[in-house]
This record gives C-alpha cells, structure tokens and sequence, in this order.
C-alpha cells in the first residue's frame, strides 16, 4: 500500500468518523428536543421521516388507512417515549424499529401467527431477470404489490429483506419455526415477482 | 432460482424502497399533534393524581411525626395534705345532726381531666363510673353529690368512697368498683337553705377552671390555677355557707358565707390514686402497638373498557360476573392518639371475574382471577367507643404486587377462547398497579392483651391491571369482610 493511499483511507476514516459524530450530535440535539416537548422540532421530525414511515407501515399492513393508523401511533410514540432512546445506534434506526414494532403488534392482533402457513401461495417460480422488473417499476407499483401478498409471507418477506431480520429473529418473533419462516421467504418471493410480472405484462 | 437471483432480486427491492418516500395524507400532521397534546394533558392529570397523592402522604407522614414528637405532659395533681383531709372529715362529722331528718349534707366537686388523660382513665377500673357519664369529649364533669345523713357522708369521705359522676339533684352515686382510685373531695354545708343550680359542666381553659352552672350554662365560678390542670377533684361549691362552720382553706382563712372556695385548696387524689393513675398511664401508653390478623371473604368486580374494541367492551360486560374468594392480611397499626391510629402490613388480595358465554351449543366459562400481594398505608379514626367497642373509619392507600393473573373469554373473531397470564414475556399484565381502599371496623377488646375485630373494608384500583399498549382497561375493586384478632403490644 502505497503512502498515498494509506492518508487516502486515513482521510476517509475521519470523514466517516466526523460524520457519525455530527449524526450522534443531530440525535442528541433532536431527542432532547423531543424529550422537552420542543413541538417544532416534532414537526420537522414529522416532515423528514413522515413519507419514509408510511412506506415501512404500507409494507406491512392491508391498506393505507391503516398504514396512516400505524404512522400516527409510531409518531405519537416516538415523542412520548423519546427519553428512553439510549443512543445505542441512531435515533432514525430506533425510530424505524418503532414502526416495525407498532405494525406486528397490530398484526399480531390480527392473529398473524396463525395465518402464517395457512395461505394457498404460488409455488417458486422461474422468473428470471425479476430484479430488472423491480428496477424499472415505480415504487408506489411495488408497493402496491406487497399489499396484495397474504400477511404471513408478507411480514416475513419484509422483516427478512426490508429490515434485516434474520430467520431465527423472525422464528421468535412471530412463534414460527425457522424452517416455516424459510419456506415463507421463498413463497413470499415467488409470489411478489408473480404479481409484479402480471402487472408488467398488463401495463405492456 | 439462484440464490444469486434471490439476492439481486431483494437488493433491487431494497435498493427501491428503502429510502422511498411515500405522499402523506394532509391532516395526519394535525391528528398527531392533537394526539399529542391530549396525552400531553393526561400526562398533566396523572401527574397532578401524583402530586394530590404525594400531598396526602406527606400530610399524613407530618401528622404523624408530630403526633409521635408530642410531648405529654406529666399528670397534675393538687394533692391535699392529710391534715386537709382529716380537717375537712371533722367539719362534716361535727355539723351533721343524725337526729334531724331535714339537715342533709351536699358534696359537690369538680372532676376535671384533660384529653390526655381520659384514654388511661377509659382503660381503668373506673371507666363505668367516670368517664361515661362524662363524657369523653369533655374535659371534666362535675361531681355533686347529695348525702341524706352524715354517716353517709362521713362514708363518702372514706378511703373506699371514690370517684362519683354527675349527680343529678336528689340522686346519690357512688362508684364502689372504684375503689382503687381514691378521692377526697369535700366541703358540706346545712342544706336549709334553696338548693344550689346544679353544676352543668367544668371545663379547663389553661390555666383558668371554668364552672358552668344551670340549663344556661352560666359561668358560675372561674379559678385560676397555677399550671395547666390534668387532673384535679376539687369542691366547686358557691353556696353560702352556714354561719358557725369554720371551713378553713389552705390559705388558712375561714370561709364566708358566699366566698367562693379556693378549689385547689380541697382538691387533690391520695397518694394511692395518684400511683394508680400514673400506673394506667404508663399501661395505656405503652400498647400503643397491634397485630392485626384478618380473614374473610371478598366481593369481586371491576370496570372495564376497551379503547381499540368496544364490541369486546360490550361483549365483556355482558357476561362477566362478580367473583367471591377468600382474602387475609396481617397489619401492624399504631395508636397515635386516643382517636387515630395507622397501620401497615401485608394484604393478600384475591380479585377477579367469572365469565360466562355460550356459542354454537357450547358454553365457555372461565374464572379469571388476579391475586396481589398488597402494602396497605391507612389512617383510622375512632368515631365511636362504648364500653369495650371502639367503631373506626380508615381509609389509605396501597400498593399491589401481581402474583398471578389469569383472564379468558371468547374471541368475538375466531369464536375460539383466549387465555392470557402473567407467566412469561408477553404477560399482557401490569406488575403493579396503586389502589384506594377504605374501611369501617369494630373492635372489641376482649382483655388487656386481645382485640376481636370485625371490619368492611373496600378497595378499589386507580390503574389498570392491563398494561397501557394492550388498550385494555381494566380496574378491579373488592369488598372484603374480614374478621380476626389483634394482638396488642
């Protein structure tokens, strides 16, 4: 390694470094405004993540009136419960994670646990090139999409590839095995890339 | 497919929807910061509820410390010397003609206590005879007593004459059961002439001994004493004495016809008296401690509303039942006054709820229960006391600890029963909650050592036992009757 590649790697280092302390310093100053009840600062809060939370709540949930259910009660947790987060992470981390928490428990409510395995789904199927579909659909499209998967798969699809739980995470999550939540993912998967493949085709 | 296709395939969607934002809804932002300020103010309610609550505490905590820091005062006794005694037998001896049926002999005195020594009087002997026909509201009572012959008198002026009470006009009582309290009290005089208003009441103010007399209550007589007056027996007569008899006061001057006598002079308890008081004082005082031990059955119900479900509200409050069980406790009280105690301890509190539902032919029924181990704080007041039975009122609060807890009712969606319990990570269940109880009791005291108590006591919660994310609210309250004993110390 050459010296100059050594300050190149050195200098990126601290560029990541500094950013993550600004970041660390934006959540300090953000949640104590929180904390203080600072409504403005809530609402510019509201205004950054509002879009972001209520694409994670549409993922989970049947339909947008529920998503918004969800948005609003995630909001409104996040501000009450604000002085618990313990800046082991970022705060946008913690608070997606609200938002993830607030859709299973309504989920869960909906007894989710016993639906998962229930749903007739389409076998895997070969569709090749299925990443080009999602890249050139619209977002809102994809969206769409995932609301019309059955809730089971659905939240094991998103809990696994949106959210970065692994299987033995989501096993405990939703009190399934780590072999169903597997076949879930897999059945999830086909299913989507069914239903994105038909509207592609419609659309076309 | 590939797992390499897999993974394209979630790091496209990944890729498009992680950091994708979608439009929202124009009055989101008002509901949410509607939401907020609501809960903002029930934040301010049950923080107020706090503070009200802290306030109660405290004030019963400095009622109680001063109660514990007061100081009592030592017994007061205007003790006469035995020449007074002997002195003052002599004159009634010697103008009493036994011959004459109209020469009567009146002895009349001043019983006065202060609140302080009543709860040891009201333990003694003497009760009967003294304090319930004062009154223990009172400070003092008067004593007049009307002798028909001067063997009588010279009896009353006996070491076995003790204590009377008031004493209507005419009438003569005597508290022979008292014979270990020992008085002398006495001035006589020829009653030839109209009989005096009886003595309504006495009372101490300070220093200054107040006599009312008659149905009006006028101030017959005002006395100044030197100190503060716990106890004193003392003539209070203001009649005219009758020319001849030569009543002689401690000051050494004869008594005119009229003169208001120098009550301190004449009144006093014998040495015997004065040890048996100081002696039920320090009796009375040193049982300041109970164990209480109760059992009984309880009657339980509770409120309950479900924000997120009013259809489960609804189905809920159709076909839940009250529950009857069993609760018991063991308390410590500590008499803080001669009316107010507090008492503490631990209470096993056995709530819950039958359900009860039929669907397609089968009936689903379920006792739900939830069982607390509760730290009571209370106060009790003694409202009403009768010989041996005190009635107290108390009311406090308490912390409950959940132990077990268990519901079932039907799902209004699958028709199927759900169960939660307080066992395991998902325990639907607050561990704690605060409640409010209040009590009516009477207690009876079977000798020095045993109180049997009988009491009513309710309870009622202030939390809900569901936690705040279920959306369930759910406030149990019981009434327990209980009986046991109390062990005093």
């Amino acid at each position: 390694m050459s010296a100059t590649d050594s300050i190149s790697i050195r200098l990126e280092a601290t560029t990541l470094l500094e950013k993550e302390v600004s970041s660390r310093d934006l959540d300090i100053s953000l949640v104590t405004s929180l904390v203080k009840g600072d409504k403005r600062a809530f609402k510019g809060l509201y205004e950054e993540y509002a879009g972001l939370f209520f694409t994670i709540a549409r993922r989970y949930t049947d339909s947008n009136e529920e998503a918004e259910d969800m948005v609003q009660e995630s909001f409104v947790q996040i501000y009450k419960k604000a002085h618990t987060f313990s800046f082991n992470g970022s705060f946008e981390g913690w608070m997606k994670r609200v938002v993830v928490n607030m859709c299973l428990t309504s989920l869960k409510k909906k007894r989710i646990k016993a639906d998962v395995g229930s749903e007739q789904l389409a076998d895997d199927i070969n569709v090749s090139q299925s990443a080009w579909f999602v890249e050139s659909m619209d977002a809102e499209d994809i969206i769409k999409a995932f609301s019309l998967l059955p809730t089971g798969p659905r939240v094991v699809l998103n809990l696994h590839v949106m959210d970065g739980y692994n299987h033995k995470e989501i096993s405990k999550i939703l009190g399934i095995t780590e072999s169903a939540s597997r076949s879930q993912l897999t059945k999830a998967r086909a299913s989507l890339k069914q239903i994105l493949l038909e509207k592609d085709l419609l659309e076309s | 497919m590939s797992e390499f296709e897999d993974k394209r395939f979630d790091d496209a969607l990944r890729e498009k929807l992680s950091q994708h934002r979608s439009p929202m809804p124009g009055n989101l932002w008002d509901e949410i910061s509607d939401r907020v300020d609501a809960d903002g103010a029930s934040d301010q309610v049950r923080w107020q509820r706090l503070g009200w609550t802290g306030v109660i505490f405290l004030l019963i905590a400095t009622g109680v410390a001063l109660e514990f820091n007061k100081s009592i005062s030592p017994v007061q006794v205007f003790f006469p010397t035995q020449e007074q005694i002997q002195h003052v037998r002599q004159q009634i001896e010697s103008t009493a003609d036994p011959q004459s049926s109209d020469e009567r002999v009146t002895v009349e005195g001043a019983f006065i206590v202060s609140e302080e020594t009543i709860p040891a009087l009201s333990k003694s002997p003497v009760q009967s005879s003294a304090i319930s026909r004062t009154g223990t509201s009172l400070q003092g009572a008067s004593i007049k007593e009307e002798i028909a012959a001067p063997s009588q008198a010279s009896l009353a002026m006996s070491e076995d004459a003790t204590l009377a009470a008031i004493v209507e006009e005419e009438d003569i009582i005597m508290s022979d059961e008292a014979s270990n309290l020992q008085s002398v009290f006495a001035t006589e005089k020829n009653v030839k002439q109209e009989p005096m208003e009886p003595i309504e009441n006495v009372r101490v103010d300070g220093t200054m001994i107040v006599v009312e007399q008659g149905a009006s209550g006028t101030i017959g007589e005002l006395h100044e004493v030197d100190e503060p007056v716990d106890i004193m027996i003392s003539v209070v007569s203001t009649e005219s004495v009758s020319s001849g008899q030569e009543l002689e006061t401690s000051s050494g001057g004869p008594i005119e016809e009229g003169t208001a006598i120098d009550t301190s002079s004449y009144g006093g308890m014998s040495e015997a008296g004065q040890q048996a008081v100081e002696q039920l004082l320090v009796s009375s005082l040193s049982k300041k401690w109970s164990l209480d031990i109760l059992l009984g059955p309880s009657v339980n119900y509770r409120t309950f509303t479900s924000e997120s479900s009013p259809e489960l509200q609804s189905h809920r409050n159709d076909h839940d039942r009250m529950l009857l069980s069993t609760s018991y406790a063991v308390m410590f009280r500590r008499t803080v006054s001669d009316r107010m105690g507090i008492s503490t301890g631990l209470f096993w509190l056995n709530t819950g709820e039958r359900y009860e539902y039929t669907v397609n032919s089968a009936t689903h029924a379920f006792t739900n229960h939830y069982n607390y181990l509760s730290v009571p704080l209370e106060v009790d007041y003694l409202l009403w006391s009768k010989g041996d039975f005190d009635l107290n009122a108390g009311a406090g609060v308490q912390y409950n600890f959940l132990k077990e807890g268990s519901s079932s009712w039907v799902d209004l969606g699958s028709l199927q029963p759900v169960t939660h319990s307080n066992k395991g990570p998902e325990s639907p269940f607050s561990e704690q909650a605060w409640a409010l109880n209040a009590e009516l009791g009477i207690r009876y005291a079977f000798n020095d050592r045993l109180d049997i108590l009988l009491q009513e006591r309710g309870t009622f919660f202030q939390e809900s036992l569901y936690k705040e994310e279920t959306g369930l609210d759910q406030r149990p309250y019981s009434f327990n009757t209980m009986l046991g004993i109390g062990i005093k110390f």
